[in-house]
């Protein structure tokens, strides 16, 4: 019965149903389900298929958003219980576009998933000076800082980033991954990031690894 | 015109933009030094190549306008009234007041109406050159009747004595082109409402979003009425896609069909048509051949981009003309001059009598002259 509830708001995110959800999540909690395994066991696990439909070409950015969405919708009745129980998001992330640069679809689906499975999301979006990485990172404290370059000639601004990250003392406290499609794993440790992700999915999955530690 | 009428060229057309290279160099003292006080024509016949010149309602590529920059040249494209694509001072609509604040590096627009108001920002990048939104002026459905009231009001008007001057300053290195509104999705996606609000809002409000795009597409059928009626020969419907923002589900059900009358239309007032598409296309490289479109602009090919030569040779065939197709990425000094000249000779050789040879998008910033200069070279050789 609780597998076939978790396994109905799974649905309602890899379907989009934006309807159906409020009411799956209440069935659920109803049944005394806790919220966090709802969240995780439930919703994260809809953003998963989301992310693995998106890889395989058959869900697009439309359907990304539109499921960010649903789990927003759901949030709505979870969030009250889950602050009851006092989860905290899994980690908090900087993310943005770096200065120079005007790119953001990739940046806004990474940061699409990274917010469904549960990290707290600071999206600075595009033409992101280094200071701004490292004002919010320091403010929000933030665990990682995730940019994006779409440029060569704007691949040069990471490595500012992670210098400003370093002038301002916090490079020790953070993570920083890199995306963007003319990065490379070799660019990404030259210039001093700790992981480069080849694709949003990637990147999501780095970010989970990491906070495993934490 | 002989690749678009499917006749063999005399020599390959090599037609880059170099635009926002020249003004981006110029601004900040790194253009060439043998171009020193040349205009763009000037420089493109220097390179032996031809200008694409890139006209929109109330702007010139390559030109400032206000309220970016000051009135240089006079645009043969205008809007007379309404909600203008880049910007008037007045809307010339009773009732409807614009205001347009430039504060520091941002300009802030509101349209007052008797329904509401839309208001926007748009932020400069590239020493003033490039333009983008930081706030869009539709913030939810709720503004879609505002957004409405303006269209309905809005009209435009071709002006023969600026394009006859537009012309002349030309002297006759190159063809001014038309850029035509985006269709109507992409307009709330990249000029109204951003990514993350339409989709919800064609998500959660289906018919309210249907029925604005229906007024878009109607402010857009004026546009076009205003391009049938002129000189230009070629239009681009300047759409930008990519299918990772408009899926192949998408685009068969809100593009494909205005791209089909849209092309029949065009081509029954003489036009030539294209799109530009700059994202990645792989999931729509099946589908342009049922658009009716001569040819498609800007595709990039990997790593910047996501297709090969190979498949948009495969997608395109015979139909459909490539314009563009030396990746940007070429231009950067991070590749080699041999590197630049096997993809420049393989893009001529694979697309050849169906190719408007230029840079996909446009040549960057920090691209190299001497790859500008080299390609000229090339043509010659291989035609």
């Amino acid at each position: 019965m609780v597998r076939e509830v978790l396994d109905k708001i799974k649905n309602c995110i890899v379907e989009l149903n934006l309807e159906g959800i409020t009411e799956a999540i209440k069935e659920a909690l109803e049944l005394g389900i806790p919220p966090y395994t709802v969240l995780m066991d439930g919703m994260a696990e809809g953003m998963k298929d989301v992310g693995k439909k998106y890889e395989a070409g058959e869900y697009f950015l439309a359907e990304l958003v539109v499921a960010g969405e649903v789990m927003k919708e759901g949030m709505k009745v979870l969030e009250p219980k889950l602050k009851l129980q006092n989860i905290k998001a899994k980690g908090v992330v900087v993310i943005g576009t770096v200065k120079g640069d005007l790119h953001d679809i990739g940046k806004d689906v990474v940061a699409t998933l990274l917010k469904s499975a549960g990290f707290e999301v600071i999206d600075l979006g595009v033409d992101v000076p280094p200071e701004r990485f490292v004002e919010e990172a320091k403010s929000r404290n933030a665990h990682i800082v995730a940019t994006s370059a779409l440029l060569t000639t704007t691949m040069p601004e990471i490595g500012n980033v992670i210098k400003a990250l370093e002038d301002a003392k916090i490079r020790s406290k953070v993570k920083v991954i890199v995306g963007g499609a003319p990065l490379t794993k070799d660019f990404a440790e030259k210039i001093g990031a700790d992981a480069y992700g080849k694709d949003a999915v990637e990147g999501v999955k780095i970010c989970e690894n990491w906070m495993k530690g934490v | 015109m002989s690749v678009f009428k499917g006749e063999k060229p005399d020599k390959i057309p090599w037609m880059p933009r170099i635009e926002h290279w020249y003004n981006v160099n110029r601004t900040v003292g790194t253009l060439p030094q043998e171009y020193e006080g040349l205009d763009l024509p000037q420089v493109y016949e220097r390179l032996n190549a031809a200008m694409r010149l890139y006209i929109f309602a109330d702007w010139i590529y390559g030109f400032l306008q206000p309220p970016y920059g000051p009135q240089i040249m006079p645009t043969p494209l205008k809007t007379v009234s309404g909600l203008s694509w880049m910007g008037r001072e007045k809307a010339e609509v009773e009732e409807v007041e614009v205001k347009r604040v430039k504060m520091g590096n941002e300009i802030v627009t509101e349209y007052k109406t008797p329904l509401g108001v839309l208001k926007s920002i748009e932020r400069s990048s590239e020493h003033g050159w490039a333009w983008y939104i930081v706030e869009y002026p539709v913030k939810s459905v709720k503004d879609f009747k505002v957004l409405e009231y303006l269209l309905e009001r809005t009209g435009y008007e071709f002006d023969t004595e600026a394009f006859e001057k537009l012309s002349s300053w030309l002297r006759g290195q190159g063809m001014i082109w038309c850029c035509g509104p985006r269709r109507p999705l992409q307009r709330l996606l990249i000029e109204f409402m951003g990514v993350e609000r339409t989709f919800i809002s064609l998500r959660r409000h289906k018919d309210e979003v249907e029925r604005i795009m229906e007024a878009i597409k109607q402010d857009n059928d004026r546009y076009y009425e205003a391009i049938k009626k002129s000189p230009i020969k070629v239009v681009n419907l300047t759409d930008n896609l990519d299918c990772r923002m408009v899926s192949p589900e998408l685009f068969k059900k809100y593009y494909l069909p205005e791209y089909q009358e849209r092309c029949d239309e065009l081509h029954k007032a003489g036009k030539y048509v294209i799109t530009h598409a700059d994202g990645y296309v792989k999931a729509l490289l099946p589908l342009f051949k049922e658009t009716g479109l001569d040819g498609v602009e800007a595709v990039t090919f990997k790593p910047a981009g996501d297709v090969t030569p190979e498949e948009v040779k495969e997608a395109f065939g015979d139909e459909l003309i490539l314009v563009d197709g030396i990746p940007y990425w070429h231009f950067l000094p991070e590749v080699s001059m041999e590197e630049f000249e096997k993809i420049t000779r393989k893009v001529i050789r694979m697309f050849r009598d169906r190719l408007i040879l230029a840079i996909s998008d446009e040549m960057p910033p920090t691209g190299e002259h001497s790859k500008l200069v080299r390609v000229a070279k090339i043509v010659e050789e291989e035609s």
